[in-house]
């Protein structure tokens, strides 16, 4: 067996081994990475979902009815008539 | 040994190498379409790609509409037996009866799919869900709600059940809107995590959001006081259309009757109409500003100029125009304060036959306008029969023609903006409006001052004051057409005005339809209607008051 | 030293290796990241076993082949007393000592080897002439075999039946002895199947295994699926996907399945073809020992090269549904564990052999 050559064969061997599982490592990072994006966009349209239901609490609960109601009963305001008012 | 043993094994060995891999090839070459059949069957899946329909805000982004997921809970009554205390959960979170429910799940339990509830509410699921009962899914869909419900009814329209607009501006702009669902085929491991992207079916399309140039507020405002008119007047109908005076946004727009847009049960049909637009009226007096402004323009008349309309009546051909009382000689000034009929009927024949109608057509009256609402009515205004002074005398003063009370507005806008026309939007403008002078400005500020007459206490409208500002506008009140020709007891009442006077903010049309009573014109049924709203609406936009104190 | 080694069985050795490092990366990485490295520590070890057989002299193994059997005994009895054998899925296979485990069966494979090339050694003239020379050390097998069938671990007694009973034909049994052999052998193996009726089941579900796809023929089928999905020149390393869970022991015994379906066609024929060049130039090594008078080296490595073809072919019949289902490894291949030492260490014997032959020469 010739010792240089055969030792260059056996280097090329673990360089190409390591750049193998280097490749299967990576394509399964991506694979990994991809599940975490569905999972993000999942959160997303999670998310969006809660956000049309808060933006629908929000205009119910301030909703000009409601202010107004409150504004009057709760609180006990209301409206200047024209001569209390004062001009700036 | 002997050699042959040697070379024996090494042949068998090869043999058996042989035959794996034709083995092997068979698997991966001949078999391969039916192994990869088998392996798509467990690992291929089509998967929904959510997406929603836009939403829809009022000028302030207060929303209007807008979708959101809902859960319809369903069981499988042939494959999972839900016992007694969890039928009475479910029905005391799902407000069911649950002896009821307990009767249709036993009865129906061969089939595959019952509905617990549709579209249950975001809380109910999570209730339910909350329960952790096998054999009760979940399935989303999404819900369109309107939070401001009747009081945008017409505006906003309403979507189907394939969640398509179909009324209102959730069918004009429809396309926009849209939200769709797209599809993907993915693979996924055997957990369920998705791998990779095969292929995209469809794209998910996102709804994109609309802004409207309402403002909610005056939206209330106007509703109410219209819902309030109406019953007091037992008028059949109504309408309000307000506009900024300075941007042709429209600000509000309110028909009674209205709709419930999120009553799924509701059936279609009543009050569904947005009158404001597709309805046209003749519009009476509401028209005399108008010609008023062709006077001044023709140069021939002036504000204090004298109009004799003794004895308060006057024949032009076979019409016999008539005032309610002789006024004797009053000025144009005084003739469009008191509506008088005898005075613009003078005036109207005085000028160049066309002068009144093309005042009308310059702002835009009787035109398709286009403001983004479906329906929107024409209206009828035509030249034929002008050289006739009867047909001049009469569209003078509102007869002859018909318009929706969006072109009033549109009329209306042109005095409130100094003489411009402006397109009148449904949806809020990002920049100045497309503005083109169709009045000399002098001169419709001069028939603001002259309307202001209007709801001065010895106006026709005093009711449309608005104390501590300058209002100006003016009454009309016109027959209803019945079968044969006029009807004397059916009334259209109008009011049409801007606010305030001095520095118009936004014009306002009041359209009440058949009112009951004694008192049908427009001065005593919409004149206060549009007071009312009027003095909210300046307070809430924050408009200075411009009258002098009041006392 | 290295000069008189056999360059092609060595790199084809090693080549085999290096493709099973880069499999079990891609196999494994989805169940846990940690094993991988695990295999290296295996394989590391497996070279120092590899070393360490390089170095000592055949004398030293011969001398003790039938301390061999006694061991091989000791052990197999061992790992079937409770709290010294871990019981795993049912079958009690593992020797635990600390992080590390034994399993039995693998190095009672060596074992047996070093025994029955003793003994060839010893009864050479005998095997000819006298047909009970032929049953005595299948007679002396028996007694481990049926330790092992306890386990129970059926295919790793056929595999050491099969290879002796292949010596003995290298050896210069008979034909017509020889063919008896194979067909009592035969009977056995039918009697232990019906005998046993979870084997009867398994015997079932391989032959149509798409009947029994969500039971007993659930990982034959996703094996069968891996190679469908292969074609000519596979979905890419690293790309398969029966791997995800669809198929259990991905990386073990199914490790096969995965090249199939990641390399394709041309990857599955090139790693049946790596073998047939590894197992033919073992064979060569050791006729030329037993050309040169060597019975007792030539014979082991003549055992040591039918274990591994054996093996490498049950292995792929499994894989591609030709064989009912058992628990063996590819050599080399497979992930780490005692069949990566133990098959290590046999490539050390035969480089061994090789080299006290060329010292001579």
């Amino acid at each position: 067996m010739k010792g240089a050559q055969s030792w260059f064969i056996l280097a090329l061997l673990v360089v190409v081994v390591a750049s193998g599982v280097q490749v299967a490592l990576k394509s399964h990072e991506v694979r990994r990475l991809h599940a975490e994006l569905q999972a993000a966009q999942r959160t997303q349209d999670e998310l969006l979902a809660e956000y049309s239901r808060l933006l629908l609490e929000r205009s119910t609960q301030a909703a000009f009815h409601n202010v107004e109601r409150i504004a009057e009963t709760e609180l006990s305001m209301q409206f200047p008539d024209a001569v209390e008012r004062l001009e700036p | 040994m002997k050699a042959w043993r040697h070379y024996l094994l090494v042949v068998v060995f090869f043999g058996a190498c042989a035959g794996m891999a034709v083995r092997v090839v068979y698997l991966n070459v001949r078999d391969s379409d039916f192994l990869q059949g088998q392996g798509n069957a467990r690992s291929i899946r089509t998967e929904p790609m959510p997406a929603f329909r836009g939403v829809i805000y009022d000028r302030h982004g207060e929303p209007l509409a807008v979708s959101t997921p809902v859960m319809s809970i369903w069981t499988d009554p042939s494959f999972v037996t839900l016992d007694v205390s969890a039928v009475e959960q479910l029905a005391t979170i799902l407000k069911l009866d649950p002896i009821t429910l307990q009767m249709e799940l036993r009865s129906d339990a061969r089939r595959e799919f019952y509905y617990l509830k549709r579209r249950a509410t975001w809380q109910e699921y999570e209730d339910v869900r909350a329960l952790g009962l096998d054999g009760v899914y979940f399935q989303r869909e999404y819900r369109r709600y309107y939070p401001a419900g009747d009081t945008t009814a017409h505006v906003v329209g309403l979507t189907g059940v394939d969640d398509q607009g179909l009324e209102g501006v959730e069918l004009t702009f429809n396309d926009q809107l849209r939200g769709q669902y797209g599809r993907k085929v993915v693979l996924k491991d055997r957990r369920g995590q998705i791998i990779k992207d095969l292929e995209y079916l469809e794209a998910p399309r996102f709804g994109k959001d609309l802004e409207l140039s309402i403002d909610l507020r005056l939206q209330f405002i106007a509703h109410r006081e219209l819902q309030a008119a109406i019953a007091a007047r037992q008028a059949s109908s109504g309408s309000i259309v307000m506009a900024d005076a300075r941007t042709g946004e429209i600000l509000a727009m309110v028909n009674e009757p209205s709709y419930n847009p999120n009553d799924f049960s509701r059936s279609l049909g009543h009050g569904v109409r947005n009158q404001a637009i597709t309805d046209t009226y003749e519009p009476g007096s509401t028209i005399k500003p108008f010609t008023v402004l062709a006077a001044l323009a023709s140069g021939r008349w002036e504000a204090g100029s004298m109009i004799p309309t003794a004895p308060g009546y006057y024949r032009v051909g076979s019409l016999l125009v008539q005032d309610p009382l002789n006024r004797g000689t009053i000025s144009l000034n005084t003739a469009l304060q008191k509506s008088s009929q005898v005075a613009i009927a003078k005036v109207a024949l005085d000028l160049d036959p066309r002068a009144v109608y093309d005042v009308l057509t310059r702002i835009g009256i009787g035109e398709y306008m286009g403001v983004g609402l479906p329906g929107e009515a024409a209206g009828t205004l035509n030249d034929r029969g002008l050289n006739n002074p009867v047909v001049r005398t009469t569209l003078a003063y509102g007869y002859g023609l018909a318009i929706s009370p969006l072109h009033l507005t549109q009329g209306y806008l042109a005095f409130a903006s100094g003489g411009l026309r402006m397109p009148l939007t449904i949806l809020k403008q990002p920049g100045p409006p497309r503005a083109e002078r169709v009045i000399e400005e002098s001169l419709a500020r001069e028939v603001v001052e002259m309307m202001e007459s209007v709801t001065a206490r010895e106006g026709t409208a005093p009711g449309a004051r608005v104390p501590g500002y300058r209002v100006s506008g003016k009454t009309g009140t016109s027959r209803k057409v019945g079968a044969q020709g006029y009807d004397e007891t059916r009334h259209v009442a109008l009011f049409a005005g801007l606010a305030p006077a001095s520095d118009p903010r936004f014009v306002m049309v009041v359209v009440i339809n058949e009112p009951k009573g004694e008192e049908v014109g427009g001065g005593a049924v919409s004149g206060p209607v549009f007071g009312q709203v009027a003095g909210r609406a300046l307070r809430l936009l924050g408009v200075r008051p411009d009258a002098e104190r009041a006392i | 030293m290295t000069g008189s080694l056999d360059r092609t069985l060595v790199f084809s050795w090693l080549m085999i290796l290096g493709l099973g490092i880069v499999m079990v990366a891609s196999a494994s990485v989805a169940i846990s990241s940690t094993l991988l490295i695990k295999h290296g520590i295996y394989l590391g070890l497996a070279l120092g076993a590899f070393c360490g057989a390089l170095v000592t002299p055949l004398e030293w193994w011969r001398q003790g082949h039938r301390l061999a059997l006694v061991a091989s005994l000791a052990l197999c009895t061992a790992v079937l007393i409770p709290g010294v054998g871990v019981e795993v899925n049912g079958a009690r296979r593992w020797i635990g000592l600390g992080a590390f485990s034994v399993q039995a069966a693998e190095v009672c494979k060596l074992l047996l080897l070093v025994y029955l090339a003793g003994y060839l050694a010893r009864f050479h003239d005998d095997l000819a002439d006298r047909p009970v020379a032929l049953l005595r050390p299948l007679a002396m097998l028996a007694l481990p075999a049926t330790l092992l069938l306890a386990q129970p671990d059926f295919g790793t007694v056929v595999v050491i039946m099969t290879v002796a009973i292949g010596l003995l034909f290298v050896a210069g049994a008979r034909l017509r002895h020889f063919l008896l052999l194979v067909v009592l052998g035969g009977a056995a193996l039918a009697a232990l199947a019906v005998l046993q009726p979870y084997r009867m089941q398994r015997l079932v579900s391989f032959l149509n295994p798409w009947e029994y796809a969500f039971s007993s023929g659930y990982q034959l089928t996703q094996a069968l699926i891996a190679f469908g999905r292969g074609e000519i020149f596979g979905l890419g390393l690293g790309e398969g996907i029966q791997k995800l869970f669809y198929l259990p022991e991905a990386h073990n015994d199914f490790i096969f399945a995965v090249i199939a379906e990641e390399l394709g066609l041309v990857g599955a024929l090139v790693v049946i073809a790596l073998f047939a060049l590894l197992v033919v130039r073992i064979l060569r090594v050791a006729r030329g020992a037993l050309d040169a008078g060597d019975r007792f080296g030539g014979y082991l490595v003549y055992g040591i090269g039918l274990l591994l073809g054996i093996q490498a072919l049950v292995n792929f019949g499994v894989n591609t549904g030709v064989l009912p289902t058992k628990g063996l490894t590819l050599p080399f291949v497979s992930y780490g564990g005692n069949s990566l030492i133990v098959c290590c260490t046999m490539i050390g014997l035969v480089l061994r052999l090789q080299l006290e032959h060329s010292e001579r020469g």
